[in-house]
Protein backbone atom coordinates (compact mmCIF):
# COMPACT_ATOMS: atom_id res chain seq x y z
CA UNK A 1 0.00 0.00 0.00
CA UNK A 2 1.00 3.38 -1.07
CA UNK A 3 0.34 6.48 1.59
CA UNK A 4 1.14 9.64 -0.01
CA UNK A 5 1.15 12.55 2.60
CA UNK A 6 -0.53 15.76 0.21
CA UNK A 7 0.45 18.60 2.61
CA UNK A 8 4.07 20.06 2.26
CA UNK A 9 6.77 18.55 2.57
CA UNK A 10 5.38 16.23 0.73
CA UNK A 11 6.28 12.13 1.69
CA UNK A 12 5.52 8.86 0.84
CA UNK A 13 5.21 5.70 2.60
CA UNK A 14 4.60 1.86 2.09
CA UNK A 15 3.25 -0.93 3.75
CA UNK A 16 3.32 -4.52 2.85
CA UNK A 17 -0.34 -5.35 3.85
CA UNK A 18 -3.64 -3.84 3.97
CA UNK A 19 -4.98 -2.52 7.12
CA UNK A 20 -7.63 -0.06 8.78
CA UNK A 21 -7.29 3.82 8.39
CA UNK A 22 -7.10 4.37 12.17
CA UNK A 23 -4.13 1.88 12.12
CA UNK A 24 -2.17 3.93 9.05
CA UNK A 25 -2.73 6.93 11.41
CA UNK A 26 -1.60 5.45 14.28
CA UNK A 27 1.79 4.33 12.72
CA UNK A 28 2.35 7.51 10.80
CA UNK A 29 1.79 9.36 14.36
CA UNK A 30 -0.88 11.27 12.64
CA UNK A 31 -3.99 12.58 15.01
CA UNK A 32 -7.24 11.86 12.90
CA UNK A 33 -8.60 14.89 14.15
CA UNK A 34 -5.81 17.15 12.09
CA UNK A 35 -6.03 15.54 8.23
CA UNK A 36 -8.11 13.95 6.08
CA UNK A 37 -7.55 10.46 3.84
CA UNK A 38 -8.59 10.37 0.38
CA UNK A 39 -8.77 7.63 -1.98
CA UNK A 40 -9.08 8.75 -5.93
CA UNK A 41 -11.54 11.71 -4.51
CA UNK A 42 -13.61 9.46 -2.04
CA UNK A 43 -13.16 10.57 1.41
CA UNK A 44 -12.23 7.51 3.68
CA UNK A 45 -13.48 7.65 7.43
CA UNK A 46 -11.12 5.78 10.51
CA UNK A 47 -13.13 2.79 9.82
CA UNK A 48 -12.50 2.46 6.30
CA UNK A 49 -9.71 -0.51 5.01
CA UNK A 50 -7.37 0.05 2.62
CA UNK A 51 -6.18 -2.95 0.71
CA UNK A 52 -2.54 -3.65 -0.15
CA UNK A 53 -2.74 -2.43 -4.26
CA UNK A 54 -4.38 0.64 -2.93
CA UNK A 55 -3.30 4.48 -2.82
CA UNK A 56 -4.51 6.47 -0.69
CA UNK A 57 -3.29 10.31 0.21
CA UNK A 58 -3.18 12.41 3.47
CA UNK A 59 -3.69 16.16 4.17
CA UNK A 60 -3.15 17.93 6.53
CA UNK A 61 -6.12 20.21 7.83
CA UNK A 62 -4.61 22.63 9.96
CA UNK A 63 -3.85 25.93 8.85
CA UNK A 64 -2.38 28.82 10.89
CA UNK A 65 -1.09 32.62 11.08
CA UNK B 1 -18.53 -1.31 7.06
CA UNK B 2 -19.59 2.25 9.27
CA UNK B 3 -23.04 3.22 8.44
CA UNK B 4 -24.18 6.28 8.20
CA UNK B 5 -26.73 7.41 11.20
CA UNK B 6 -29.41 9.10 8.74
CA UNK B 7 -29.61 6.59 5.58
CA UNK B 8 -27.74 3.42 6.84
CA UNK B 9 -25.66 4.11 3.49
CA UNK B 10 -21.66 3.70 4.01
CA UNK B 11 -20.37 6.52 6.11
CA UNK B 12 -17.28 8.34 4.70
CA UNK B 13 -16.94 10.60 8.13
CA UNK B 14 -17.04 10.05 11.76
CA UNK B 15 -17.65 13.12 14.18
CA UNK B 16 -17.14 11.84 17.51
CA UNK B 17 -18.20 14.91 19.19
CA UNK B 18 -21.60 14.42 18.03
CA UNK B 19 -21.38 10.69 18.28
CA UNK B 20 -22.02 10.66 14.76
CA UNK B 21 -21.57 9.01 10.79
CA UNK B 22 -22.40 10.66 8.26
CA UNK B 23 -22.55 9.65 4.45
CA UNK B 24 -21.34 12.40 1.58
CA UNK B 25 -25.04 13.84 1.38
CA UNK B 26 -25.83 13.75 4.73
CA UNK B 27 -22.24 14.96 6.05
CA UNK B 28 -23.52 17.99 3.54
CA UNK B 29 -26.97 18.39 4.86
CA UNK B 30 -25.16 18.80 8.58
CA UNK B 31 -22.74 21.26 7.41
CA UNK B 32 -25.47 23.38 5.84
CA UNK B 33 -27.56 22.69 9.43
CA UNK B 34 -24.69 24.30 11.54
CA UNK B 35 -23.96 27.25 9.22
CA UNK B 36 -28.05 28.06 9.16
CA UNK B 37 -27.61 27.68 13.11
CA UNK B 38 -24.64 30.06 13.31
CA UNK B 39 -26.29 32.37 11.12
CA UNK B 40 -29.93 32.20 13.19
CA UNK B 41 -28.58 32.37 16.32
CA UNK B 42 -26.50 35.40 16.22
CA UNK B 43 -28.31 36.96 13.36
CA UNK B 44 -25.45 37.42 11.03
CA UNK B 45 -27.55 38.40 8.07
CA UNK B 46 -30.48 37.77 5.51
CA UNK B 47 -31.13 36.60 2.09
CA UNK B 48 -31.00 40.08 1.33
CA UNK B 49 -28.06 41.33 2.37
CA UNK B 50 -24.80 41.05 0.06
CA UNK B 51 -22.30 39.54 1.96
CA UNK B 52 -18.43 40.05 1.04
CA UNK B 53 -16.58 36.76 1.83
CA UNK B 54 -12.67 37.46 2.22
CA UNK B 55 -11.06 34.32 0.53
CA UNK B 56 -7.40 33.33 0.73
CA UNK B 57 -7.17 30.11 -1.56
CA UNK B 58 -7.38 28.30 1.29
CA UNK B 59 -9.96 25.52 2.55
CA UNK B 60 -12.28 27.50 4.76
CA UNK B 61 -12.82 30.53 3.12
CA UNK B 62 -13.77 28.86 -0.31
CA UNK B 63 -15.99 26.53 1.51
CA UNK B 64 -17.63 29.61 3.22
CA UNK B 65 -17.80 30.77 -0.02
CA UNK B 66 -19.41 27.35 -1.63
CA UNK B 67 -21.81 27.08 1.12
CA UNK B 68 -23.51 30.60 1.41
CA UNK B 69 -24.16 30.58 -2.44
CA UNK B 70 -25.57 27.02 -1.40
CA UNK B 71 -27.77 28.00 1.34
CA UNK B 72 -28.57 30.72 -1.27
CA UNK B 73 -27.39 34.26 -0.38
CA UNK B 74 -25.65 36.71 -1.94
CA UNK B 75 -22.28 36.60 -1.65
CA UNK B 76 -19.13 37.68 -3.71
CA UNK B 77 -15.58 37.24 -2.67
CA UNK B 78 -12.42 39.73 -2.24
CA UNK B 79 -9.00 38.56 -2.47
CA UNK B 80 -5.95 40.38 -0.72
CA UNK B 81 -3.07 40.33 -2.77
CA UNK B 82 -0.42 39.89 0.37
CA UNK B 83 2.38 40.13 -1.97
CA UNK B 84 4.22 36.97 -0.58
CA UNK B 85 5.75 35.78 -3.96
CA UNK B 86 4.60 32.56 -5.39
CA UNK B 87 2.37 31.66 -2.49
CA UNK B 88 0.12 34.83 -3.22
CA UNK B 89 0.43 33.96 -7.22
CA UNK B 90 -0.71 30.60 -6.25
CA UNK B 91 -3.47 31.26 -3.83
CA UNK B 92 -4.59 33.93 -5.79
CA UNK B 93 -5.25 31.51 -9.41
CA UNK B 94 -6.95 29.69 -6.86
CA UNK B 95 -9.61 31.96 -6.13
CA UNK B 96 -9.70 33.39 -9.85
CA UNK B 97 -10.28 30.09 -10.94
CA UNK B 98 -12.57 28.96 -8.39
CA UNK B 99 -14.95 32.27 -8.98
CA UNK B 100 -14.19 31.33 -13.08
CA UNK B 101 -15.97 28.26 -12.69
CA UNK B 102 -19.20 29.46 -10.92
CA UNK B 103 -19.56 32.53 -13.27
CA UNK B 104 -19.04 34.73 -9.70
CA UNK B 105 -17.72 38.33 -9.13
CA UNK B 106 -13.97 38.02 -7.21
CA UNK B 107 -12.45 42.15 -6.22
CA UNK B 108 -8.87 41.89 -5.99
CA UNK B 109 -6.90 44.04 -4.12
CA UNK B 110 -3.38 44.36 -3.95
CA UNK B 111 -2.08 45.63 -0.13
CA UNK B 112 1.42 46.78 -2.59
CA UNK B 113 -1.02 49.67 -4.30
CA UNK B 114 -1.59 50.74 -0.56
CA UNK B 115 1.82 50.84 1.01
CA UNK B 116 4.18 49.94 -1.84
CA UNK B 117 5.38 46.83 -0.54
CA UNK B 118 4.30 43.48 0.29
CA UNK B 119 4.11 41.71 4.04
CA UNK B 120 7.88 40.48 3.89
CA UNK B 121 8.99 44.23 3.29
CA UNK B 122 6.35 45.52 5.66
CA UNK B 123 7.74 42.88 8.66
CA UNK B 124 11.23 43.95 7.85
CA UNK B 125 10.72 47.77 8.01
CA UNK B 126 9.03 48.24 11.09
CA UNK B 127 10.50 45.13 12.60
CA UNK B 128 7.22 43.49 13.57
CA UNK B 129 6.31 39.85 13.72
CA UNK B 130 5.16 39.09 9.86
CA UNK B 131 1.65 38.14 11.01
CA UNK B 132 1.03 41.13 13.56
CA UNK B 133 1.49 43.10 10.29
CA UNK B 134 -0.64 41.32 8.08
CA UNK B 135 -3.62 41.53 10.67
CA UNK B 136 -3.67 45.23 10.99
CA UNK B 137 -3.48 45.02 6.92
CA UNK B 138 -6.29 42.31 6.54
CA UNK B 139 -9.12 44.16 8.49
CA UNK B 140 -8.41 47.59 7.59
CA UNK B 141 -8.72 47.08 3.98
CA UNK B 142 -11.48 44.59 4.13
CA UNK B 143 -13.17 47.01 6.28
CA UNK B 144 -12.62 50.06 3.91
CA UNK B 145 -13.63 48.19 0.58
CA UNK B 146 -16.48 47.06 2.30
CA UNK B 147 -17.54 49.81 3.42
CA UNK B 148 -16.97 51.74 0.22
CA UNK B 149 -18.42 49.19 -1.89
CA UNK B 150 -21.87 49.23 0.27
CA UNK B 151 -21.66 45.42 1.64
CA UNK B 152 -23.73 45.22 4.33
CA UNK B 153 -21.72 42.23 5.98
CA UNK B 154 -17.73 40.74 5.68
CA UNK B 155 -18.08 36.96 6.35
CA UNK B 156 -14.64 35.33 6.98
CA UNK B 157 -13.56 31.72 7.01
CA UNK B 158 -13.07 31.25 10.57
CA UNK B 159 -13.78 27.69 11.85
CA UNK B 160 -14.45 26.38 15.56
CA UNK B 161 -10.19 25.45 15.44
CA UNK B 162 -9.46 29.16 14.86
CA UNK B 163 -11.75 30.72 17.44
CA UNK B 164 -10.70 27.69 20.27
CA UNK B 165 -6.90 28.36 19.30
CA UNK B 166 -7.49 32.07 19.55
CA UNK B 167 -9.46 31.35 22.65
CA UNK B 168 -7.05 29.49 24.18
CA UNK B 169 -3.80 32.20 23.49
CA UNK B 170 -5.86 34.58 24.68
CA UNK B 171 -6.40 33.24 28.30
CA UNK B 172 -2.91 31.82 28.54
CA UNK B 173 -1.95 35.49 28.04
CA UNK B 174 -5.05 36.89 29.64
CA UNK B 175 -5.67 39.40 27.20
CA UNK B 176 -9.02 40.69 28.72
CA UNK B 177 -9.16 43.11 25.39
CA UNK B 178 -9.34 40.72 23.11
CA UNK B 179 -11.69 38.43 25.11
CA UNK B 180 -13.97 40.99 25.16
CA UNK B 181 -14.08 41.02 22.21
CA UNK B 182 -13.68 37.67 20.43
CA UNK B 183 -17.41 36.48 19.04
CA UNK B 184 -19.19 35.16 15.66
CA UNK B 185 -19.83 38.56 15.35
CA UNK B 186 -18.71 42.02 15.64
CA UNK B 187 -21.67 44.26 15.07
CA UNK B 188 -20.81 48.09 13.58
CA UNK B 189 -20.31 50.37 15.78
CA UNK B 190 -19.01 53.54 13.74
CA UNK B 191 -20.41 54.73 10.65
CA UNK B 192 -17.73 53.44 8.69
CA UNK B 193 -17.38 49.77 9.85
CA UNK B 194 -19.00 47.05 8.44
CA UNK B 195 -20.25 43.94 10.41
CA UNK B 196 -17.92 40.92 10.42
CA UNK B 197 -19.45 37.78 10.84
CA UNK B 198 -17.77 34.11 11.18
CA UNK B 199 -20.52 32.00 10.11
CA UNK B 200 -18.19 28.37 10.02
CA UNK B 201 -17.93 28.45 13.53
CA UNK B 202 -19.38 25.71 14.86
CA UNK B 203 -17.83 23.13 12.18
CA UNK B 204 -13.91 22.12 12.92
CA UNK B 205 -10.89 22.41 10.34
CA UNK B 206 -11.62 18.83 9.90
CA UNK B 207 -15.16 19.12 8.79
CA UNK B 208 -14.42 21.89 6.24
CA UNK B 209 -11.69 19.69 4.55
CA UNK B 210 -14.03 16.87 4.18
CA UNK B 211 -16.58 19.81 2.99
CA UNK B 212 -13.95 20.48 0.38
CA UNK B 213 -13.04 17.22 -0.72
CA UNK B 214 -16.86 16.05 -1.21
CA UNK B 215 -17.91 19.25 -3.37
CA UNK B 216 -14.56 18.76 -5.41
CA UNK B 217 -13.07 22.51 -4.33
CA UNK B 218 -9.38 22.98 -4.79
CA UNK B 219 -7.51 24.67 -2.63
CA UNK B 220 -4.31 25.80 -1.72
CA UNK B 221 -2.46 22.93 0.57
CA UNK B 222 1.01 25.24 1.40
CA UNK B 223 0.41 26.88 4.84
CA UNK B 224 1.66 30.35 4.41
CA UNK B 225 5.49 30.73 4.64
CA UNK B 226 5.17 33.53 7.19
CA UNK B 227 2.80 31.81 9.37
CA UNK B 228 5.33 28.45 10.18
CA UNK B 229 5.82 28.48 13.75
CA UNK B 230 2.69 30.44 14.77
CA UNK B 231 1.60 29.82 18.34
CA UNK B 232 -1.91 29.22 16.78
CA UNK B 233 -0.32 26.23 15.06
CA UNK B 234 0.47 24.55 18.44
CA UNK B 235 -2.62 25.70 20.27
CA UNK B 236 -4.29 23.53 17.23
CA UNK B 237 -2.19 20.77 17.89
CA UNK B 238 -2.68 20.75 21.38
CA UNK B 239 -6.53 21.04 21.63
CA UNK B 240 -6.43 18.12 18.41
CA UNK B 241 -5.00 15.59 20.92
CA UNK B 242 -7.62 16.67 23.93
CA UNK B 243 -9.80 16.29 21.62
CA UNK B 244 -9.13 12.37 20.82
CA UNK B 245 -9.01 11.75 24.51
CA UNK B 246 -12.36 13.84 25.30
CA UNK B 247 -14.54 14.15 21.98
CA UNK B 248 -16.21 17.79 22.17
CA UNK B 249 -13.26 19.46 24.15
CA UNK B 250 -12.87 22.35 21.20
CA UNK B 251 -16.57 23.06 21.23
CA UNK B 252 -17.25 23.14 25.01
CA UNK B 253 -14.28 25.16 25.52
CA UNK B 254 -15.63 27.85 22.61
CA UNK B 255 -19.17 27.54 23.14
CA UNK B 256 -18.75 27.79 27.05
CA UNK B 257 -16.75 30.69 26.43
CA UNK B 258 -20.02 32.32 24.58
CA UNK B 259 -22.50 31.78 27.20
CA UNK B 260 -21.25 32.16 30.07
CA UNK B 261 -16.82 33.51 30.28
CA UNK B 262 -17.29 36.67 27.58
CA UNK B 263 -19.34 38.75 29.24
CA UNK B 264 -17.11 39.36 32.62
CA UNK B 265 -14.70 40.31 30.14
CA UNK B 266 -16.98 42.44 28.40
CA UNK B 267 -17.75 44.59 31.27
CA UNK B 268 -14.36 45.34 31.55
CA UNK B 269 -13.10 46.62 28.67
CA UNK B 270 -15.65 49.03 26.86
CA UNK B 271 -14.06 51.19 24.38
CA UNK B 272 -15.49 53.73 22.54
CA UNK B 273 -14.77 54.15 18.77
CA UNK B 274 -14.00 57.37 16.69
CA UNK B 275 -12.74 58.10 13.40
CA UNK B 276 -9.22 58.63 12.58
CA UNK B 277 -8.88 61.99 11.63
CA UNK B 278 -6.81 61.60 8.61
CA UNK B 279 -8.98 58.21 6.66
CA UNK B 280 -12.23 58.38 8.71
CA UNK B 281 -12.17 54.72 9.29
CA UNK B 282 -12.94 53.38 12.60
CA UNK B 283 -10.16 53.76 15.99
CA UNK B 284 -9.86 53.84 19.11
CA UNK B 285 -7.01 56.53 19.11
CA UNK B 286 -6.64 60.03 16.84
CA UNK B 287 -4.51 58.83 13.90
CA UNK B 288 -5.84 55.16 13.44
CA UNK B 289 -2.69 52.20 13.27
CA UNK B 290 -3.03 52.01 9.75
CA UNK B 291 -2.25 55.45 8.79
CA UNK B 292 0.46 55.11 11.73
CA UNK B 293 1.96 51.91 9.78
CA UNK B 294 1.68 54.16 6.29
CA UNK B 295 3.72 56.74 8.03
CA UNK B 296 6.25 54.88 9.55
CA UNK B 297 6.55 52.90 6.06
CA UNK B 298 7.01 56.39 4.08
CA UNK B 299 9.58 57.90 6.72
CA UNK B 300 12.17 54.92 7.20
Amino acid sequence: MKVIIETPPKNEYHFPKGMKVSKILKQLQLNPESVIVIRQSELLSVEDWVNEDEEISIRSVISGG
Amino acid sequence: MMKCIKCRGKAHIKLPRHNARFCADHFVEYFHEQIQKAIKKNKMFTHQDNILVTVSGGKDSLVLWEALLKLGYQAEGLYLDLGIGDYSQKSKELCMYFAGKRSLTLHVVSISEWLDMGINGIAKKVRRPPCSSCGLIKRYLFNRFSVEQNYQVVATGHNLDDEAATLLGNLLHWQTGYLSRQSPVMPSNHSNMVKKVKPLYRLTEKETGAYAIIKGIDYILEECPLAVGASSIKFKKVLNDLEIQSPGTKQQLYFGFLKKGKKTFMEEDKVELKSCTRCKQPTTIDLCAFCQLSDRLSSS
